[in-house]
């Protein structure tokens, strides 16, 4: 039944300081969310950022290994072994660690993310990376992350004029060249090392001991039955997965078993309630006022659904007015945390498109919601 | 007696109730109620407060079930109805009630064309819209809002919304108690008009007496029965 009337558009516009608190409402719950999901999107991108550019088919942990700050070594014998098997054509290892880096300019230490990467390369699938690598050829040469938080000194500038000598963990290293990669919310700034030069920052460290293990496999081999292959002939002190499950893993952790996946999903919901309630109390207001004017419609053939169509395009109307300028704001706070974090956030099409569905659906429940007042008013009671 | 209802006789009643009887909790309103309301004619009902005017009105407007008795409505017999089928009903109904109850978003033209929706295409009832306002008076009002417009023309928008779906049977309830002389001579003189011109019967619950020259036929509801 359409009255080829707007009723929706006249009904709202009737109103307009309710409108304008509903619209601000729904603007927030945008922003909320889609802040929230950026944040999400960041913290658990920059948690496998590194992964992310390993390169790998198979990879080895240990089965003590909890996330990249905290992980745990296994012999780097597993890696001989399994290079023995038939389809596995090269290996390579990494090695993680944290230590003070001290800020050349200030002098004051500050903990950096150090990756010692096997000699022999193919460790990254970066070729940027994988070269500068390469190129390394004393222990105390490093690569530094030009991405990292300001608080390391300002070493990208200070290398333009060559490598900036500083220490690590009371070790004299000389940073020779760059890389990008950026901060995470568990590292502040990274650097690679060869295993050697690693190995020259963490005297402690026994070697021998590797905290990922990198298996190429030779082309066309079947993945998963290399897999169980591998999960037969190794020991169980390494647990042998895809590249694809350690990045999985990484972020299972971090959406797991830290308060951030908890607090995230619960500002979520948060920000979804507020978007209900304020669509929701615009719609049922309009309908507790209008419910004479409604059941007389009703009265003359009017059905039920035409008064949730009519709620629909209210909460349509509200959302699309309200979502950009919700998304507007969230474009300027992932601008800002970007520049104050060096936290990549970043907007993405299935971000922009899904947080509208989620809220047109929040507004649509709401609609409906407010609809049972008028479906259960007593015609009678007109007259 | 107008020409309308000499014919009538040839017709079926639009509307017939018998034995209708109907309580709330145990207070019973109406009792073997029996009425025939033959195309045409305009029937008037008055009564004291509490006969259960406005209780027959409902009923036979399909707003209430049925307790006891039969109640026909252009032909269908509302006990045996389903919902949708009781809105099929309502919908050849045009309603005047008390109060205008127009949608205040809208204009007194849209709040018009709203009662034609999926019955006329859009162009004939904004067509019909203005015929029907102009007939009430109304045609320099027709983009004014309710609220720009006194209650006498209010009521008369309402008027033209129940009379523009030409609808087969009125049932209105005191559609002039509001009314100034001139709105209500109007009002009086469109329910004339319909009820001659589209030969609808109209069931009317009054106490104006200024209405009481429109009826073919005036009955008193007392102790609930006519």
């Amino acid at each position: 039944m359409n009255p080829g009337v707007p009723v929706a558009y006249l009904q709202l516009r009737k109103q307009p300081r309710r409108l304008f608190i509903a619209l601000a409402g729904i603007a927030m719950s945008s922003l909320g969310i889609l802040c929230q999901m950026g944040f999400e999107d960041s913290l658990f991108r920059s948690a496998t950022r590194l992964f992310e550019e390993l390169s790998a088919d198979i990879v080895l942990i240990s089965p003590q290994y909890q996330f990249m700050v905290l992980p745990a070594q296994f012999s780097d014998r597993r890696l001989y072994q399994a290079l023995a098997i038939p389809g596995v054509e090269s290996i390579a290892s990494v090695r993680l660690g944290i230590a003070p880096l001290k800020n050349p300019v200030t002098h004051i230490n500050r903990n950096v993310y150090v990756v010692g990467a096997s000699h022999g390369g193919n460790v990254f699938a970066n070729a940027d990376w994988e070269r500068k690598l390469r190129s390394l050829r004393e222990p105390d040469e490093l690569l530094f992350d030009a991405r990292s938080r300001p608080e390391f000194g300002p070493i990208a500038e200070l290398f333009r004029s060559g490598s900036v000598p500083t220490e690590i963990g009371n070790q004299r290293v000389r940073i020779v060249d760059m890389f990008e990669m950026g901060a995470s919310f568990s590292a502040d700034g990274t650097v690679l090392a060869t295993d050697e030069g690693f190995a020259r920052l963490f005297p402690q460290r026994r070697a021998g001991l590797v905290d990922i293990g990198l298996l190429h496999l030779r082309p066309n081999v079947n993945v998963p039955e290399m897999l169980a292959g591998l999960r037969r002939a190794l020991p169980n002190d390494v647990l042998v997965m895809t590249h694809q499950e350690l990045n999985d893993r990484e972020q299972k952790y971090w959406r797991g078993t830290t308060p951030a996946g908890f607090i995230f999903k619960t500002v979520l919901f948060i920000s979804l309630v507020v978007g209900c309630v304020s669509v929701y109390q615009i719609l049922s207001s309009d309908i507790a006022e209008n419910l004479r004017q409604y059941a007389t419609l009703k009265a003359i053939g009017y059905p039920d659904r035409y008064f949730l169509k009519l709620t629909f395009e209210k909460a349509w109307l509200l959302t699309s007015l309200a979502y950009p300028v919700g998304f507007l704001m969230s474009m300027g706070v992932y601008f800002a945390a970007t520049h104050l974090t060096l936290v990549p956030l970043v907007m993405t099409s299935l971000r922009i498109v899904s947080v509208y569905a989620i809220l047109l659906a929040a507004a649509f429940i709401a609609g409906v919601l407010a609809m049972n007042r008028l479906r259960n008013t007593d015609l009678s009671e007109l007259f | 007696m107008n020409a309308a209802v000499d014919m009538t006789p040839e017709f079926p009643p639009v509307l017939s109730a018998r034995r209708l009887s109907f309580s709330y909790a145990h207070t019973p309103v109406l009792r073997n109620l029996s009425l025939d309301v033959v195309p045409g004619e305009i029937v008037l009902v008055t009564g004291a407060s509490g006969a259960g005017k406005t209780t027959l009105l409902t009923l036979c407007g399909a707003l209430r079930s049925i307790q006891e008795g039969e109640l026909e409505v252009l032909g269908r017999n509302l006990k045996e109805l389903a919902p949708r089928e009781q809105r099929e009903v309502r919908g050849s109904i045009g309603f005047i009630f008390q109060s205008h109850h127009l949608l205040d978003a809208l204009t007194a033209g849209q709040n018009v064309v709203m009662s034609m929706a999926g019955r006329v295409p859009l162009a004939e009832a904004s067509r019909r819209a203005e015929a029907a306002l102009e007939m009430l008076g109304l045609s320099h009002r027709i983009d004014a809002l309710p609220e720009d417009m006194s209650g006498g023309e209010q009521q008369r928008v309402a008027v033209a919304r129940a009379l523009v779906r030409e609808p087969r049977l009125i049932l209105a309830d005191e559609p002039t108690a509001s009314l100034d002389d001139i709105s209500a001579n109007i009002v009086k003189e469109a329910i004339r008009e319909a009820a001659r011109r589209l030969s609808c019967a109209v069931l009317l619950v009054t106490h104006d007496a200024r209405l009481f020259d429109l009826a073919d036929r005036r009955l008193r509801l007392a102790n609930g029965a006519l």
